[in-house]
């Protein structure tokens, strides 16, 4: 009799304990899940459109689209970018082909400045729009983790890490806005000024302006390098130092409330568990989706400005040929600044995912 | 032939000689202006490919014309023993190149303070 009683108990316990693999509802609630649903920029809408926050991500189907999509916007920019290092060329060409009418191959000092001028005007004008797409590229990232970060910080803080969640959440969005702040008002005009002058230096062969260049393609790199290494290490170290408090007192919480409370004690500790472990899977999830934004948001300027850097490059290889070298390094100075729009973008979308990274690994006791 | 017939008529008639050498210099650049048809006809197609404005590369094109025959006329200055006036054919020459440029330096800068 015992055992047939036992038989139906444990046929009325165990579908439910099946069922409590899918997290409830208040889980996802708790996250604020239908407001990072709303904001997710118009890039990553049709690709994430069926993500099942519940189930993981369907990393097939996300990647194919991804992958589609990639190729895709590869076709479209690629014949922009072979025109844009076609018009440079074509100018570098007619100069290169005007010193042969002149005596020891040497064109007039205006021919050559009229070349570099039309080269420098031909381009500017495409190089403003990018610059203004990486700052909106940056627009979008910290629009975004305005509302990602509030949600992870929540899962995090209900699994258990509400110091580290709360360190992580304040540092990122502290280093997001600052950088927002240093692209719009230093490292954009910068660009400008490199831009500038590499034009001078090839239109008058000042070496002032080279070594002006040089400096600040090193004032940028190193400005962007340094930002992501003090924000890599600012998160590392106050991480360490929350999550041993987080722990501590998780710890302490699940003792105290053992030992105070003498018969559902243990059971409440346990459920306390349970909701942690829950809230880290909705962590998870929400992380893996915050990143994949994160590429889809990235994606199509990393692929525009990344072919006009590898094209303009092959042109400067190009125009080495003609004798008067102003014009091969005043195209390869135009690829290295796509490249330091590359590194700008980079480093908002790097600063983002290391800071996602850090709250899907974060581990709580 | 042009030049050797005025180096002959050089002594009895130099002026004669001066006219020669300009008239076979004007023709040098006629037909060499009609050889380079088919170039400039390739620069044309890669502008066109490329969408390049033609406002970019007119100009170069403009200071390469006006090289080409500041070069001509300060030779000719020179060939009639006046430094001076090839001196100044020169200047002018660069004058008008600036002049060229300048739609370029213009739209230069405007773009450059748009930028910062």
């Amino acid at each position: 009799m015992k055992k047939i009683w036992l038989i139906l108990l444990m046929t009325a316990i165990l579908p439910c304990m099946a069922h409590g693999v899918e997290l409830p509802e208040a889980y996802w609630e708790t996250a604020g899940l239908q407001d990072l649903e709303r904001a997710v920029p118009p890039e990553a809408k049709d690709i994430l459109s069926d993500y099942n926050f519940a189930e993981g991500a369907d990393t097939d189907t996300i990647f194919t689209r991804i992958g589609a999509r990639l190729g895709e916007a590869f076709r479209s920019h690629f014949s922009g970018a072979i025109r844009s290092s076609t018009s440079v060329l074509t100018v570098a060409i007619l100069c290169g082909l005007a010193s042969a009418f002149f005596p020891e191959n040497k064109a007039p000092g205006y021919v050559t400045i009229a070349g570099v001028l039309a080269i420098a005007a031909s381009v500017l004008t495409e190089s403003g729009s990018f610059l203004r797409t990486g700052v909106q590229t940056l627009e979008r990232l910290q629009d975004f983790s305005g509302v990602l970060l509030p949600c992870l910080t929540a899962a995090a803080a209900a699994g258990g890490a509400a110091a580290s969640a709360s360190a992580k959440y304040a540092a990122t969005m502290l280093f997001m806005n600052f950088l927002l702040f240093l692209c719009t008002h230093v490292f954009v005009p910068l660009i400008s000024m490199y831009l500038a002058c590499i034009v001078a230096h090839s239109a008058f062969q000042s070496n002032a302006f080279s070594a002006m260049a040089g400096l600040i393609k090193w004032l940028c790199v190193t400005g962007m390098t340094l930002l992501v290494v003090v924000f890599t290490a600012y998160l590392s170290i106050s991480g360490v130092i929350a999550s041993s408090g987080d722990m501590v007192t998780t710890r302490f919480a699940k003792a105290a409330i053992s030992t105070a409370l003498p018969v559902v004690g243990r059971l409440i500790s346990d459920a306390a568990s349970t909701v942690m472990a829950g809230m880290s899977l909705v962590k998870g999830s929400v992380g893996v989706f915050g990143v994949i934004v994160v590429l889809c948001v990235t994606m199509i300027p990393f692929v525009s400005m990344g072919l006009r850097y590898l094209m303009f490059k092959a042109a400067a290889a190009a125009a080495g040929i003609f004798p008067d070298n102003r014009f091969s390094s005043l195209i390869d100075g135009i690829g290295t600044a796509f490249g330091l729009m590359i590194a700008m973008t980079g480093t908002g979308a790097m600063i983002l995912s290391i800071s996602l990274i850090s709250f899907i690994k974060a581990v709580t006791g | 032939m042009a030049a050797v017939l005025a180096l002959v008529i050089k002594k009895s008639n130099p002026e004669l000689s001066l006219m020669l050498g300009i008239l076979a210099a004007i023709m040098a650049v006629y037909y060499g202006y009609r050889a380079m048809t088919p170039v400039v006809d390739m620069v044309g197609e890669l502008s066109r490919y490329a969408a390049l404005s033609s406002s970019f590369y007119s100009p170069v094109l403009k200071c390469l014309g006006i090289g080409i025959v500041t070069q001509i006329g300060a030779g000719i200055c020179k060939d009639a023993g006046q430094a001076a006036a090839a001196t100044g054919v020169e200047l002018c020459g660069t004058a008008a190149a600036v002049l060229c440029t300048l739609p370029l330096i213009r739209s230069l800068l405007s773009m450059i303070g748009a930028l910062a």
